[in-house]
């Protein structure tokens, strides 16, 4: 009984010692930062308003290039911009939550020659907020006959720094530059077509910082 | 409205009872037999004192303890989501527990033992894995070209009443069967289970594929349907209280076996399986099944971010899915639980065993290993102990009593005291934040016919007195 009398005293202890109670406070300041990869588009565009204004170069070189096996001169630089609208907005309005932002552009060039990119995000104004490049994109692959085959894939990735992200909220289009050279490395006869175009897909990755 | 409310209230209020494991070798406590039919209590006519003869608690979580969800800095906790992360198990769970046993009667003919109980069960539990919470805390970068599926999630209520029929027979002198025949009415039930829904991040374009695959089956005192709009709405059943305890619609059978054997070299070795069964729910049923497949690439071609971009995101994603409702009846089944174990006695007093516990669920198998040991202090006093590895922790310490003044029997137990322990020696103060289980029972019976000498020899056949074991009665 003696036994019992003291296990059970001491079991008592354990239960009730336990009981004593503190203010704790749980910090309400803490917050998660997930990292979300979405995908944001695709857009396809060509350059035919470009090469078409090739009819107006009258004088015939060497060098030349074939658009719908019609022979021009060549080299030339075709020069062209593509503006969407790019508002962040539509991804959160507290863009001060929004910690971390990369851009993916996937380029996928049918064209057979390099293209140079630059990208510019800008504000209602116009006014130019962030530009990043220029990227080279290299060209696409073709066959003996001068045909493409094969679009040529190329990534680009880029972290927005500190300065532009707390501008973010005044994006509102992004600006694509292209150059397109229409000579090739290999000083080969170049075929343009209609059906040629290139592919962009922009992907996100963008950290945001949640409080409960 | 109202009943629907009190209806629930009285269930959560229910839901912080159980069973507890560190009974199963004890047959000199009547409700033992519920985790092994064969046990065979000592005195000729047991009786469980109404509604209090078996109150259980449980609350497991196996994910992370409360400690691990926050650092603390003085009396400030600072939650700590990626050590949360870091302990959660690949599946994870959280378990609420009642078991309430209303009656219980057992009497001996001969060598025959019978018993009949009724019992109110009560189970609650959520099953998550651990791409969920990696996904509510790291977001979908860390699932670049993987799935983040919801496999092994889902949400299940139970609370039915079970009407056991029992008997155990000492078959042989050395072997001991025992069964219950259990007789079951489904009070409410909820099983949502995600099946094969998740969300694929391709790695290249972060374009995200969403699978949809998942069902819903429900026997509540509220019944979901749809609006003219397509939404899905509930309503609540016009049910009293009464009626919705007293509710026999949904009927079920189960059955319990289980043994006792003696091998002859004082080890005992036992083993059951329980809630081998259904329930066929058939009042205020709602079936839900959702199936879609969605790839989201960003905006339509020719497109980028614009105004309406998360409600289109949201938007094709909904539109993707199709959501189909009926009324049907359908079949519950319970989860099964399955015991082996083996005791053997070190001295007079003292006996040793081990024991292994699974619970079966669609979504996970618990288990539970512990090393027992019974002792008997005195006449009157029965201590139990265990350590266990349960809910993915090792920090389980069992500790109970039995007390016998005859006709008195009271007794109490937890397979899990060291949420208490490590409380006190760490200064900590909430009870539960070092455990991931807290688990409790006690009931309160009346024994009689009992024999009047009382060296015990608690395992093996206990139910003879004054002699070693069965298997020398018998010779």
């Amino acid at each position: 009984m003696r036994k019992f009398i003291i296990f059970f005293f001491i079991f008592l202890i354990l239960i009730f010692s336990c009981k004593k109670e503190e203010n704790l406070i749980i910090d309400d300041q803490v917050s998660i930062s997930p990292m979300f990869s979405v995908a944001l588009g695709n857009f396809a565009f060509d350059m035919n308003d470009e090469l078409r204004k090739l009819r107006n170069i009258m004088q015939i070189l060497p060098d030349s290039l074939l658009y719908n096996d019609e022979i021009f001169p060549s080299p030339v630089v075709l020069d062209d911009t593509i503006s969407y609208p790019f508002n962040f907005v539509s991804i959160s309005k507290e863009f001060d939550n929004i910690t971390l932002l990369m851009l993916r552009l996937i380029f996928n060039n049918g064209y057979p020659t390099d293209i140079s990119v630059e990208a510019s995000l800008r504000d209602t104004a116009g006014n130019e907020i962030y530009r990043k490049g220029p990227y080279n994109i290299s060209g696409a692959t073709i066959d003996d006959n001068y045909r493409v085959t094969e679009y040529s894939k190329s990534i680009f990735e880029f972290y927005f720094p500190d300065n532009v992200m707390s501008d973010l909220n005044l994006v509102t289009d992004i600006v694509f530059y292209y150059s397109v050279t229409t000579q090739s490395l290999d000083d080969i006869l170049v075929r343009f077509y209609d059906n040629y175009n290139i592919k962009l897909h922009i992907g996100a990755r963008v950290q945001y910082e949640i409080s409960p | 409205m109202r009943n629907s409310l009190s209806i629930l209230l009285i269930c959560l209020s229910f839901q912080l009872f159980a069973q507890v494991n560190l009974f199963y070798f004890n047959s000199e406590i009547p409700q033992s037999g519920y985790l092994n039919p064969a046990l065979y209590p000592g005195c000729k006519l047991n009786i469980g004192i109404p509604a209090i003869n078996g109150i259980g608690v449980q609350l497991a979580h196996n994910g992370f303890n409360f400690n691990q969800m926050f650092v603390q800095d003085s009396n400030i906790l600072t939650p700590d989501p990626e050590n949360v992360l870091k302990k959660a198990g690949r599946h994870n769970y959280l378990q609420l527990l009642t078991e309430i046993s209303d009656i219980y009667v057992g009497y001996k003919f001969e060598k025959l033992y019978l018993n009949f109980s009724i019992r109110e069960r009560i189970r609650f539990n959520t099953f998550y894995n651990k791409d969920i919470l990696q996904l509510g805390i790291e977001g979908n970068t860390p699932f670049e070209g993987e799935w983040a599926s919801m496999k092994g999630s889902g949400v299940r209520l139970d609370y039915f009443r079970q009407y056991s029929f029992g008997m155990a027979y000492p078959v042989y002198e050395y072997f001991t069967f025992g069964m219950h025949v259990n007789i079951l009415f489904g009070k409410a039930n909820l099983f949502a289970n995600p099946k094969s829904t998740g969300i694929f991040t391709d790695e290249e374009t972060f374009g995200l594929i969403f699978i949809t695959d998942a069902y819903l089956n429900s026997s509540l005192p509220v019944i979901f349907d749809h609006n003219n709009n397509g939404d899905l709405v509930y309503d609540n059943i016009s049910q009293s209280i009464y009626d919705f305890f007293m509710n026999r619609n949904n009927k079920g059978l189960s059955i319990d076996a289980g043994f006792v054997y003696e091998t002859g070299n004082d080890i005992t070795v036992y083993g059951s399986i329980l809630d081998l069964g259904f329930i066929r729910y058939k009042s205020n049923t709602t079936n839900i099944e959702a199936l879609g497949e969605f790839y989201y690439n960003g905006p339509t071609e020719n497109e980028f971010l614009n105004s309406n971009y998360l409600y289109e995101v949201i938007n094709a994603l909904d539109d993707s899915i199709e959501v189909s409702m009926a009324h049907e009846n359908y079949i519950s089944l319970i989860p099964l639980k399955i015991y082996l174990g083996g005791q053997k006695p070190v001295t007079d007093n003292l006996s040793i065993g081990s024991l292994i516990n699974t619970n079966i669920f669609r979504q996970k198998i618990q288990t539970y290993i512990g090393l027992h040991a019974d002792y008997q202090l005195g006449k009157h006093i029965n201590t139990m102990m265990s350590w266990s590895y349960a809910h993915r922790s090792l920090k389980n310490i069992g500790l109970g009593f039995s007390f016998d003044f005859r006709p008195f029997n009271f007794y109490i137990a937890s397979d899990n005291i060291t949420g208490f322990f490590i409380s006190l020696v760490t200064n900590e103060i909430i009870l539960p934040r070092a455990t991931k289980n807290i688990n409790l029972q006690f009931g309160f019976n009346l024994k009689f016919g009992c024999y009047k000498k009382e060296k015990y020899v608690k395992w093996g056949c206990n139910w003879v007195k004054e002699e070693k074991s069965y298997r020398s009665l018998i010779k």
